[in-house]
């Protein structure tokens, strides 16, 4: 909802930050999506996983899914095992660290840290669209 | 009689013992497996290196790290051409995001909207 009341109608960006902090499974789903994002397939999976879309930890299932949304599973098997998007995802972790993330989703509006409840967000993305 | 019996049974151990070390079995289960199997141990580098940025919690993102390498390098001669698409893109952008539309919204890479969009909503997740 936050995506078609502000993202959509242009009053405000929004950016996902790979902090995986929830062990394996979750370095493995980062570096999977940012392995789809090479070829333009971030949005599609990112969305699969946030379903908790358990096959997607399947070698299987993944490349049903790789194949599904029209990317090259064998380019996307390549990034997966050469670690090419480990420096991005490291990246974002470390900066997540240096401002103070410690658990997802932590989200901020502006710069300024505020609660992940829709009802927090709004409120933080009306004040800035209504600050002097 | 005996003794004839005898070799050759020793030649059938021999020969059989033999056969079991050939240098190039033919493809199996589990050889067919092995890339499989690769692929695993290179995921699991892959998480132990995450493991270890966490371990350290660097608090100079590799981004700036990058650049600050790329910062100290000897600057080759750009042509003016290059020189002039180089001031056109942002610094910080090392791999061009692809892109494109997602649910009828602006996206790029893992970002959705317009740049010029007033507010940035940030959000740092994982996905499991």
């Amino acid at each position: 909802m936050l995506i078609e009341q502000f993202v959509a109608t242009g009053q405000a960006r929004y950016e996902y930050r790979y902090m995986p902090v929830l062990g394996d499974p979750a370095v493995y789903a980062a570096v999977a999506v940012a392995c789809a994002d090479e070829q333009g397939g971030f949005w599609p999976l990112h969305d699969r996983f946030m379903l908790a879309d358990e096959t997607l930890f399947s070698e299987a299932g993944l490349r049903r899914q790789i194949e599904f949304e029209g990317l090259d599973y064998d380019i996307f098997q390549q990034c997966m095992t050469d670690g090419a998007t480990l420096p991005l995802i490291q990246a974002s972790y470390g900066e997540g660290v240096e401002r103070g993330v410690q658990g997802t989703p932590t989200i901020f509006v502006n710069g300024v840290r505020v609660d992940h409840s829709y009802d927090a967000i709004a409120d933080a993305v009306e004040r800035a669209l209504n600050a002097p | 009689m005996r003794g004839l019996v005898a070799a050759l049974v020793a030649l059938a151990v021999f020969l059989a013992a033999c056969g079991s070390e050939s240098p190039a079995p033919a493809p199996t289960e589990t050889s067919e497996r092995a890339p499989r199997a690769e692929t695993v141990v290179q995921q699991q580098q892959q998480a132990q290196q995450i493991q270890a940025v966490k371990q350290q919690a660097d608090p100079q993102p590799i981004r700036q790290q990058e650049q600050q390498a790329v910062a100290d390098q000897p600057a080759a001669e750009p042509s003016a051409e290059a020189q002039s698409e180089a001031d056109d893109e942002p610094a910080d952008i090392l791999v061009p995001s692809i892109v494109g539309t997602h649910k009828g919204v602006r996206s790029e890479g893992a970002s959705l909207g317009l740049v010029e969009a007033p507010v940035l909503i940030e959000h740092f997740g994982d996905f499991t």
